[in-house]
Formats: structure tokens, sequence, C-alpha cells
């Protein structure tokens, strides 16, 4: 094993990883070398304050904060938002409101079939046809597939609190178009 | 039962199903956690406090979004670290563009080239701040995977999950991200022992 064997293989030595073989080459090359000796133990010493955590702390208030912000967010959405993602009776889950879905493009397509576009207007005000809708009940998730992997990316949107403090910050966020991936670089 | 019996997994579901009490539980149990995730991600306090709360208002209004398969600390860590890699990105976008608009080039900002093998090694005072510094100049892509594994001390399988990359990457990452972060302090270490 040479020094740049050694380099690969750190990260596994310091996370338990390697096989018994390659350990024990791994130790005859760390006997014998210098470099590679300080070089693991500083990352070793890294690792150790990285693991000690974070002197800063939340503040008091945080969960308070949190709180007043839901409060106030939620209030200010449309009712008919609020009745998807308030909990209680009224809540709606996903599977009800792919019902939904269903039953808003049969009426779509009835009242395409009875009026001419002149006629009337296609499109219900926002929020109507869901109170002309029938009761729903929460059913609880399922696991569906439109999100095998089950971790939603959910970071896009407008719940940023940074947005919404600076107009600036979200403007230029519109002119980028910018969506993230977590794990692209 | 009391709510620490429960599984961070049962707690969300009975929020999906209206109990808010549920909610509050798992925000106790991951606003610590995950602020020093996203500290250590962004490296400053009020900042790492904004993205926790958007971090904590999304688990509230996509609660559906989640599904069992998944660990509910899967999830949130994935909220977390696009929440933290999208502000810091606009914030690298922003830089750039008042750089380019200042005539000062579009070119982002890069390390200084450093000798890759071990023949510089100072193992100096690492203080905090210090590690902060080093952490705030690793690409975003080691950043990341070096936070999860040594701040938060998850498992390689957790972390490829939460970055959607294959096991075997997510440990040459980890290793070419801890060794980077080794060069790094060393010639801060370094640079600090010049002037002295
Ligand atoms: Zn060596």
């Amino acid at each position: 094993m040479d020094c740049s064997d050694f380099r690969v293989l750190a990260s596994a030595h310091l996370d338990f990883e390697l096989s018994f073989a390659k350990q024990r080459s791994f130790l005859q090359h760390l006997e014998g070398c210098e470099l590679c000796a300080r070089l693991l133990a500083h990352m070793q010493k890294i690792q150790l304050h990285l693991k000690q955590g974070v002197t800063a702390s939340l503040s008091p208030d945080f969960v308070a904060r949190l709180q007043e912000r839901l409060r106030t967010d939620l209030a200010r959405r449309p009712a008919w938002w609020r009745r998807l993602v308030e909990p209680g009776a009224s809540g709606l889950s996903p599977a009800s409101l792919g019902g939904l879905a269903v039953a808003a493009m049969a009426v779509l397509a009835i009242s395409l079939s009875l009026f001419r576009p002149e006629a009337a207007p296609l499109v219900e005000p926002a929020g109507q046809s869901l109170q002309a809708g029938p009761p729903f009940k929460l059913i609880p998730a399922q696991p569906g597939s439109a999100n095998p992997s089950g971790v939603a990316d959910v970071s896009t949107g407008s719940d940023s609190l940074l947005e919404r403090r600076d107009p600036a910050r979200r403007d230029f966020s519109r002119q980028m178009k910018y969506v993230s991936q977590v794990g692209r670089p | 039962m009391t709510s620490h019996e429960y599984t961070d997994e049962e707690l969300i579901t009975q929020f999906q199903a209206g109990n808010e009490s549920a909610y509050l539980e798992l925000v106790e149990r991951f606003k610590n956690r995950l602020f020093s995730f996203i500290y250590r991600f962004v490296g400053d306090v009020d900042l790492a406090e904004d993205l926790l709360q958007d971090t904590l208002v999304k688990v509230y209004t996509h609660k559906h979004s989640y599904r069992e398969i998944a660990k509910f600390s899967t999830w949130i860590y994935t909220i977390a670290g696009n929440l933290a890699r999208t502000e810091l990105r606009k914030r690298r976008r922003r830089a750039t563009f008042s750089m380019s608009a200042l005539g000062l080039g579009g070119r982002e900002l890069e390390l200084p080239s450093t000798d890759h093998t071990p023949s510089k090694i100072h193992e100096g005072v690492q203080t905090e701040a210090a590690i902060q510094r080093a952490l705030g100049q690793l690409p975003l892509h080691f950043r990341t995977v070096v936070i999860l594994r040594d701040v938060q001390e998850l498992s390689y399988d957790e972390i490829s999950k939460i970055m959607k990359i294959p096991l075997g990457t997510v440990k040459s990452r980890v290793n070419r991200a801890r060794l980077r972060l080794q060069e790094i302090l060393s010639n801060l270490d370094e640079n600090r022992r010049n002037k002295d």
C-alpha cells in the first residue's frame, strides 16, 4: 500500500468499514509513514470537533414564533386551501383530492357538452366547485406510486420566510427560475 | 403511551390524521439537530433559524407528501437540505451577478489550488470558527455529505436516500470531503502560522 491508497481508505478506516486484510495493510502503512499518520490523526481530530456539535443555539422563543407564523400563514390562505391542510374532520387527503379532480373533470366535460363556449363561462370561480361536491372524509395517506421513494421535494414554493421578508430576493429568484435538487451539485 | 414512546413515523401519521400535538412533538424532537445541520451548512445563526422555520412550515403544509415507506428523518433532512442549498445557491448567484454588474467578472470564487499530496499537514488548534470557515469553503456536495455523516451521524444508507445517490458514491464522496476539509484546515493553519 502506498500513500494514495491510504488516502482512499482513510474514511473507511474511520468508519470501521475496512475488511480484516485491508485494515492490516492500512495499519502496516500507518506504522511506517509519518505523513499518513499525521493525516489520519488530523482527520480524527476534525471528526471529533464536528461530532461535538455547535455552540450556537436556537432562540428561546423559536417554537412560539413558529406557531404564530403557522397561525398567520394559514389564516391568509383561502378557506378551501385551509380545508386541505388543516387537521380535523374536514381535512382532505391526497386520496380524496384525486376523487375531487375526477369529479371536477367530469363537471367540466358535462359543461362543455351542454353549453357553447360563448353561452356560459367554462370555469367556475375558484372555490365554488369544492363546495358543490360531495362531503369528504379524512382518509389516512396511503403509499402511492406518485413518489415511490417517499421523499417528496417540497422545498420550493411560496412558504419561504426569507423570500417574504425580502421582496427583492423573491423577484430575483423568479428571474432565475431556480429549482433545487438534493444530490445534484 | 406517552409521546416519547411513539416513533417519528407514528407521529407524522398521527399528524396526517389531524393530531397537532404530534406535529409539536416532532418539532421538539428535530429542532435542535436540524438547527445544527442547517447552521453547519450556512454558517449563519439567523439564516439557519429562518431556514429551520421554513422547513417546519413545509412539514406542516405538505404533511401529506410524506409516505410511510420512507423514514421521517430522511424526509425532513431532504426538505431542510434542499432549502439550505437553494438559499446558498441564490446567494452565490446574487454575489456573482453583482460582481459582474461591477465589472469584476462573473467567475465564481474558487479555492486557491492546494497541494494534493500529504506534504503539508498541520494540526493547529481547530476552533469551532475555523471548522465552520473550512466547511464554508467546501463545495456544496461535499459539505452536505460531511455534515450528514460527521455532524448528524446518519448512516450511509440514509445519506444515500436523502441525496438520492448510490451508496458507493456516498462513501467515496465522504472520503473526498473529509480529505478536502483536512486540507483546507491545514492551509488555514499554515496561513495563520505564516502571519504569526
Ligand atoms: Zn503514507
